[in-house]
């Protein structure tokens, strides 16, 4: 092939391409793209080794090796020196060919990946944006993809389920449901429930589970859904035992006499409504008894208000034990 | 060790002197050491990069032929060397692209801390000048006295060279985190000028172009994880590779020297590894290397 033959060749492909000379190692013939990719015109660099152009050292060994006669061929991601003195990232494939039958030669072959790699940048931010997300949502979440295998979960998941640390670095799928399973009070009811979840990838639902250490979690799962397609299911939890635990008091406070216990007249006013609806419907009656503690004023004259208070709480615990429901409306 | 460098400077020195002399004790006599990955998701930062750099250091100082007296002071350097940014707030203790000329400024002061320190530790005269020039580099371009490679110790040389390298691989944002290859390829391919030659060429023939514990991909697609160096080929170390189906304890290794049809292509992030490929090689987060003495094979176990 002649040299404009063969440049014209070059020119024509498509990435950045030059020739070597298998016995000086020495740039030969250079394509316009690759001129583009240096930055500099061919003339500046042709002639000059190739190790000065992709300088990484697996370029050093592998022309070592092809001087040694160890190689001829490589395909792996290296650096470019650019005129910049900046390391352009490029996948590079070097292999020998032969224009004529005795006249063999390397071509190095060139890709830029800066822009593959700004994009790998741009995605890796983006997930670490998204694992951020995770872990700072309020509720625990675990995601299962359709074959049940564990995709994601967050740390608050882990806390909650007290998975331990070595289960999680194992990547331990089934033992991770296992535990879950084991920490559940009614095992059977929560494998039934599971089973029927899985049975409709499409379904959606709240269920409240109860664990073995008393606590009370709402379980909250829906389609993970891409393209309109389900991929997955995402379990949300919440503890709900504190919760249910301040409810638990704000209503014992708000509906029992501080001092003796009893219930209070708001509870009396609720429940006597009940009473009176009830009567009503049914055409029935019922009976209100009132028990006044007749010269209680002496006893907190006296002997003191704390006395006072002994004696109340003692009444209503006599008052307690034979009958249902005693209010205490006064002081 | 390190919180009772304060109150007790001098026991805290001999407390070093026994582990580093221990680390030179075991590559000098005991025969050949393999660079491993070793797992350190206890350590902080803080911690595990001292203990990575004293390592490497001693490594690239045997391959060198340092003395053993010489190979103690690199030692004592090297694990020691940013002892002073304890001294420095938070915020300017690792060093960002974004620092104000004033932070960057106070970050360099560390070096300087680290020295005082050092001094009160009544450290060797080859440590100190090893601790007080890890950030000089050979093209004079370094901090804080901008001094060139001939004014260097040898010992200064190699910490700067092998201080470099662990914070490419292990920087404070993981995010920006290199593979051990990338890092040896950048700093030879934009960094060379900076470094001695000497220490840098020493270097890559020991780490081989893809240290061990690099995870790879081949050119036939498949993944596998870097287990040995071959120095005299540093194309074609020895590989486990993963293949679907295949347990751990079975896989194969691959020796690439006698595969000349199967190379490397590229190196990757662990967290770029699908997940299959992930549970099967399970490389660690973080690099780390330790060395460990090779017994009956020249293969690295792989832990």
């Amino acid at each position: 092939m002649t040299p404009a033959a063969c440049r014209s060749l070059l020119d024509a492909m498509i990435e950045a391409v030059c020739l070597v000379d298998p016995k000086t190692l020495r740039i030969g013939m250079v394509n316009q793209v690759m001129e583009k990719l240096v930055g500099l015109p061919g003339a500046d660099f042709e002639g000059k080794p190739m190790v000065e152009l992709t300088s990484s050292p697996e370029d050093l060994f592998f022309w070592e090796d092809v001087a040694a006669g160890l190689a001829d061929h490589i395909l792996s991601e290296t650096l470019l020196r650019s005129t910049e003195g900046v390391a352009i990232p490029v996948e590079r494939k070097v292999s020998r060919v032969w224009l004529a039958p005795d006249e063999p030669v390397f071509l190095v072959w060139l890709r830029d990946l800066r822009d593959q790699r700004s994009a790998e940048e741009q995605l890796e931010n983006r997930m670490s944006e998204l694992r951020a997300t995770l872990e700072s949502t309020g509720d625990d979440i675990l995601v299962l993809n359709t074959a049940g295998e564990v995709r994601h979960y967050n740390r608050r998941f882990a806390e909650l389920w007290n998975v331990p640390p070595n289960m999680l670095d194992k990547h331990d799928d089934p033992a991770l449901l296992a535990h879950m399973r084991a920490c559940v009070k009614d095992e059977a009811a929560y494998q039934e429930r599971l089973h029927t979840i899985a049975a409709d990838p499409e379904m959606e639902c709240s269920d409240v589970l109860l664990l073995r250490s008393g606590r009370m979690l709402e379980r909250v799962t829906l389609p993970q859904t891409s393209r309109s397609r389900v991929v997955g299911r995402v379990y949300s939890f919440r503890d709900l035992t504190e919760r249910l635990d301040a409810q638990k008091r704000i209503d014992a406070l708000a509906y029992t006499d501080v001092l003796t216990g009893l219930p209070n007249r708001l509870l009396l006013g609720q429940r006597v409504a009940v009473a009176l609806r009830t009567a009503q419907r049914n055409g029935s009656t019922f009976a209100l008894l009132f028990i006044d503690l007749d010269r209680f004023k002496n006893i907190n004259d006296s002997l003191g208000h704390a006395f006072g208070d002994r004696v109340l709480i003692e009444a209503a615990a006599r008052i307690l034990q034979p009958c249902a429901r005693s209010i205490r409306c006064a002081g | 060790m390190l919180e009772t460098i304060p109150t007790q400077p001098k026991a805290a020195a001999e407390h070093c002197h026994t582990l580093v002399s221990t680390l030179v004790g075991d590559m000098l006599c005991e025969g050949d050491s393999a660079i491993r990955l070793l797992s350190e998701s206890a350590g902080d930062k803080s911690s595990m990069h001292p203990v990575n750099v004293t390592v490497v250091s001693l490594l690239l100082g045997k391959a060198m032929g340092l003395p053993q007296a010489e190979l103690l002071d690199l030692g004592m350097a090297a694990f020691l060397h940013d002892v002073g940014k304890a001294q420095l707030p938070d915020r300017v203790r690792w060093l960002e692209d974004n620092f104000s000329t004033a932070e960057y400024k106070l970050y360099q002061e560390h070096v300087a801390k680290s020295v005082q320190v050092a001094k009160a530790m009544e450290l060797s005269k080859g440590a100190l000048l090893a601790i007080a020039q890890h950030h000089e580099l050979t093209d004079g371009s370094g901090f804080p006295t901008r001094v060139k490679g001939e004014s260097m110790t040898v010992g200064a040389r190699i910490l700067a060279l092998v201080n470099r390298y662990d914070n490419l691989c292990n920087p404070s944002r993981p995010a920006a985190a290199m593979t051990p290859h990338e890092a040896l390829s950048l700093i030879f391919a934009q960094l060379k000028t900076r470094f001695d030659t000497a220490a840098l060429s020493a270097f890559i023939r020991m780490m081989g172009v893809y240290p061990p514990g690099s995870v790879v991909q081949l050119i036939d697609e498949r993944y596998g994880m870097v287990v040995s160096v071959n120095s005299t080929r540093p194309l074609k170390p020895r590989i486990i590779v993963h293949e679907a189906g295949v347990a751990k304890h079975e896989a194969l290794i691959l020796d690439l020297e006698h595969a000349p049809h199967i190379g490397i292509r590229r190196s990757l992030k662990p967290a770029g590894l699908p997940s299959a490929a992930m549970d099967f090689l399970a490389p660690r987060q973080r690099v780390s290397y330790f060395f460990e003495r090779v017994v009956d094979s020249q293969m690295g176990t792989l832990a």
